[in-house]
């Protein structure tokens, strides 16, 4: 098959040359690019490589503790044993020995199912150890441990959980610590913080996240491509969070919760000069262990569904008309509007308004009175007239001055806001179509605390404080500081001022002494305490006409030095005097320590 | 550009084998060895002793295509040509799907990509072609002909799909056209036809699979806006780029690649395997295997060059084309400058038949006169 006159020589043209010239173009190209990957980028590709590829992987801080006031335990920490999977060996183990899941999923009481979903969520975890169950008893962390050919793919690791020491008495106001939802997850990273395994969930646990999280350590690994630890980088050590010290007196709160034991109620005692809440109690309340490992869905709905509604806070989250308390809100309008309250009036049993009349029957009829027994008396109709001279703006500005119809600024989030009436409130609701403007009848029972008016207990108490103060309260807390656990800094809280009200000293004394006399010989004679002279005031707000009035009392002590204020609700219980003034005369006995003053004169 | 090299173009008949093809070819072979078994070193398999087993098979392969006189193909080329279209339809019928693309055929435990086989089908049936007709090659008829003869393999590979093995048979039908003469205007215009088609094509959707049109737009952003997508389809490549610099000047050493210890290019064994090269053995080592490659083109050129009969000129300028895109085509992906297409690197890369193929296309073209 040959030509017969083909040339000796194939000529040496571009047919012939046209591939071996492209292949060489080719190559001067590779050569190129060659030499400006390994030579010109070469020291920056490799400086760039050292600082990738390598992942983290978290060990737990452990929590910060929480102490009271007086470094009794509150929260701490325990190391809990955890079972801990790795995915990548047990699908492996799984292809050769399928019932192996089985049998590890029985033994710690789930299934199969939940354990590759627990550790599938994160699919970068596909070769680190990760969690499929916490806290699980030592006699079973034991089979892992000591037969771990039987389980490949499993381990036990031991992590740093939240420990209460008391679970009842401050369920509210710890809050608890679970895994980061999504909202929660957001918000610590818009605050610029990379959430923990396990977060603040409610409670100062929340509020305080930031100093109770501490720096979680880690482990750091080299990967491979597909995110498998090939070396070991070292570790950074957790270190662990800031101690809170908190205002409370545990002691105090245990008490508080014990005389409300059987109610619904709440008691706030705090230090007025400084705003250091002593203590902060609600009931019903219920135990914070049901939050230990998640809390499941039918307790959950147990607590929402319970009558009592325990998951409620009364003291901070609640909102009551305050009845006769508010007297001391009218009073301070009164005098900014200028009323002198040198004033005596004689009650017939009622106040005219227009033509309605306005009841008063905590005093016989046809008594003449003047400011400082009308508020031992807690008479309707003159401090209904007081409110009437004043008007409503000078009411408004009152409530405002001492820190009502907003949240008080406590650090335990969920606080509630209570309600004063606005003249925005006021052209809404006419809008909506409300029948009536504001009349004076409104104002009128506005000062003697009742109408469209709701505060909390914890506002109460800060009242109590305002006067305590002479004018001045401070923003409620409930953590006095926070300690470095390294350094064992103690950083402070900050003091901030609540509310102010200018006043003239003979008005606050004049105020202190009516209420002094409240409790010597007025509405609040059973918060007497022998030896000790202290002011008070009750209410008895109605709410529902079937129903007993709210019982209020709140006060400060000692009268002249105050080291306490105190405010005590109890919802439809009856009168103030009766329910609620024994209860705050025992806490402050016992905070001014009072009841022990017995064996304290025995003792050396 | 007519020009007379008289002295490196002289014919002699010899009995013996081109020495210097060979053994570029043994050392392309020895360097693919060394490579594969050092990937296995980090991926714990055993593809380099596989891979040995094929070269001494392959140099059995190399032995028989030598021996069997062209003219036998040449006289078998209808049964050849049934033959070709026969597996590439197989593999469409009983192949597996790996990726997206189904490209194997399991016999027993051993997977076999028929359009390895074609690429030697497709040079020795179009070579026939070709040199029945010697008289008549200018002619728009052979011309048109010769299009219709690959068009069916073209077609069969578009539909597994393995746009790249479909693109390297038309390389090899315009090259061998060049090579029987077909006049370079026509030729010019078929590049002209065929970029147009590929730009319709790649404009109506859904005529190819996702992943490839990732890999195109990936190329496109590359080389209009510079950008890469470092996460995704360009990923592989950019994991490739990042270990050949690491290598440097004098590379880590051999068995010593970081990257490669790391295992950040997936299947570095196979296509990717030049990057074991580049990041183990530098900017020399990689030099070294260029100029191999070159030495290796080059004696394949001048043995086609360096021959009377028609029939050997065109099949070893049809393997030359098939041998050269493959390279040109993998080494352009594997430094990053050219798309994500499944091409192996001839004689380097993991894989029984591709060695195989690449051996029996030495074989035929240094055949002794």
């Amino acid at each position: 098959m040959s030509v017969i006159h083909a040339p000796e020589q194939t000529p040496l043209d571009a047919r012939q040359l046209a591939v071996p010239v492209a292949v060489l173009v080719a190559f001067a190209g590779f050569a190129a690019k060659l030499w400006s990957l390994q030579v010109i980028q070469s020291a920056d590709v490799v400086e760039r490589a050292s600082k990738t590829a390598v992942v983290s992987d978290s060990r737990l801080a452990p929590r910060g503790r929480i102490v009271d006031r007086a470094d009794r335990p509150i929260a701490d920490v325990r190391e809990e044993l955890v079972v801990v999977g790795k995915l990548s060996v047990i699908k492996a183990d799984m292809r050769k020995n399928p019932e192996r899941i089985e049998e590890v999923a029985t033994l710690l009481g789930t299934t199969k199912e939940a354990i590759l979903k627990k550790l599938a969520q994160d699919q970068t975890r596909r070769d680190l150890w990760t969690p499929v169950i916490v806290g699980v008893p030592v006699e079973l962390a034991s089979k892992f441990v000591e037969a771990p050919e039987r389980f490949p793919g499993f381990d036990v690791r031991s992590t740093p959980m939240r420990k209460y020491w008391d679970t009842t008495s401050l369920a509210h106001v710890l809050g608890y610590v679970w895994t980061p939802n999504d909202k929660v997850d957001e918000s610590l990273r818009e605050q610029g913080i990379t959430p923990a395994d396990y977060v603040g969930r409610a409670g100062i646990e929340q509020q305080y996240e930031v100093d109770l999280m501490g720096t979680p350590g880690n482990e750091k690994f080299a990967v491979d491509a597909r995110r498998r630890p090939i070396r070991y980088m070292g570790s950074d050590e957790p270190v662990p969070g800031k101690k809170l010290v908190l205002s409370i007196d545990l002691e105090l709160q245990r008490m508080a919760n014990s005389l409300l034991e059987g109610k619904r109620g709440a008691v706030v005692a705090m230090i007025p000069s400084t705003g250091e809440v002593l203590a902060l109690a609600s009931t019903p309340n219920y135990d914070a262990k049901v939050w230990q490992g998640g809390i499941g869905k039918d307790a959950y709905q147990a607590l929402l569904d319970d009558p009592g509604k325990p998951l409620f806070d009364r003291a901070f989250q609640a909102s009551y008309a305050p009845g006769s308390t508010f007297k001391i809100i009218t009073s301070i309008a009164a005098l900014r509007a200028g009323i002198s309250l040198d004033h005596s009036i004689t009650c017939p049993g009622y106040l005219t308004v227009g033509r309605r009349h306005m009841k008063c029957e905590n005093h016989g009829a046809g008594v003449t009175l003047d400011f400082r027994e009308a508020l031992t008396k807690s008479c309707n109709s003159y401090f209904g007239d007081l409110a009437r001279k004043a008007g409503i703006d000078a009411m408004r500005q009152a409530c405002r001055d001492a820190g009502l119809g907003s949240p008080t600024g406590l650090d335990v989030p969920g606080e509630g806001s209570g309600f004063v009436t606005s003249q925005e409130w006021l052209e809404r609701m006419v809008a909506k179509g409300r029948k009536n403007g504001w009349y004076e009848g409104d104002t009128v029972n506005m000062g003697i605390g009742q109408g469209e008016l709701a505060v909390s207990p914890l506002q109460m108490a800060e009242v109590a404080s305002l006067v305590a103060n002479r004018g001045v309260n401070y923003k409620p807390r409930v953590v006095k500081a926070s300690v470095d656990p390294v350094t064992g800094k103690s950083t402070p809280t900050e003091q901030q001022q609540l509310g102010k009200v200018d006043a003239p000293d003979w008005f606050w004394d004049r105020l202190r002494s009516a209420m002094v006399n409240v409790v010597e010989s007025g509405t609040a004679r059973a918060a007497q305490v022998p030896g000790l002279t202290w002011a008070g005031k009750t209410g008895s707000a109605e709410n529902d006409p079937r129903k007993l009035t709210h019982a209020w009392f709140v006060g400060f002590a000692p009268a002249n030095d105050p080291k306490i204020a105190i405010c005590v609700l109890v919802e439809n219980a009856g009168h103030g005097g009766d329910v609620s003034a024994p209860i705050a005369k025992q806490i402050v006995s016992h905070y001014l320590g009072l009841d022990k003053s017995a064996n304290a004169a025995t003792n050396p | 550009m007519q020009a007379d090299f008289g002295t490196i173009a002289k014919r002699e008949p010899r009995r013996t084998a081109d020495w210097w093809f060979f053994g570029a070819t043994l050392a392309l072979v020895m360097v693919g060895l060394m490579a594969i078994n050092s990937v296995d070193q980090a991926t714990g398999q055993h593809n380099a002793a596989k891979q040995g087993m094929f070269a001494a098979l392959g140099i059995g392969v190399w032995f028989v295509f030598r021996k069997i006189p062209l003219s036998l193909w040449q006289w078998a080329a209808n049964g050849l040509y049934v033959l070709n279209l026969g597996l590439l339809s197989s593999v469409l019928l009983f192949g597996h799907v790996v990726k997206g693309a189904k490209r194997w055929i399991l016999v027993g435990s051993f997977q076999f990509q028929p359009s390895d086989l074609t690429m030697i089908l497709v040079v020795l049936t179009l070579a026939a072609f070709f040199a029945r007709r010697t008289e008549e090659t200018g002619s728009w008829k052979t011309y048109g002909l010769s299009f219709l003869h690959v068009l069916p393999s073209v077609f069969l590979l578009l539909l597994q799909p393995h746009y790249g093995r479909a693109a390297c048979v038309l390389a090899i039908w315009l090259v061998m056209a060049l090579y029987a003469g077909v006049p370079w205007k026509t030729i010019g215009a078929s590049i002209a036809c065929l970029l147009a088609l590929v730009g319709f094509a790649l404009f109506t959707p859904g005529l190819f699979k996702g992943y490839h049109m990732d890999r195109i737009s990936e190329l496109f952003n590359k080389v209009v806006h510079g950008t890469s997508d470092t996460q995704g389809t360009g990923w592989q490549a950019a994991q490739s780029v990042k270990a050949i610099s690491m290598g440097g000047l004098v590379g880590t050493g051999y068995g010593r690649g970081e990257q490669k210890a790391g295992r950040f290019i997936p299947e570095q064994h196979n296509d990717f395997v030049f990057s074991v090269i580049g990041e183990e053995l530098g900017l020399i080592g990689s030099l070294l295997v260029l100029a191999v490659f070159l030495t290796f083109f080059f004696r394949m050129w001048y043995l086609g060059y360096n021959t009377r009969d028609p029939m050997r000129r065109l099949v070893t300028g049809g393997l030359l084309a098939f041998l050269s895109f493959h390279t040109v085509v993998n080494l352009s992906m594997v430094l990053n400058i050219g798309p994500v297409i499944g091409l192996w690197l001839p004689f380097v890369s993991n894989g029984g038949t591709a060695l195989m193929t690449c051996m029996a296309a030495v074989g035929l073209a240094d055949q002794p006169n």
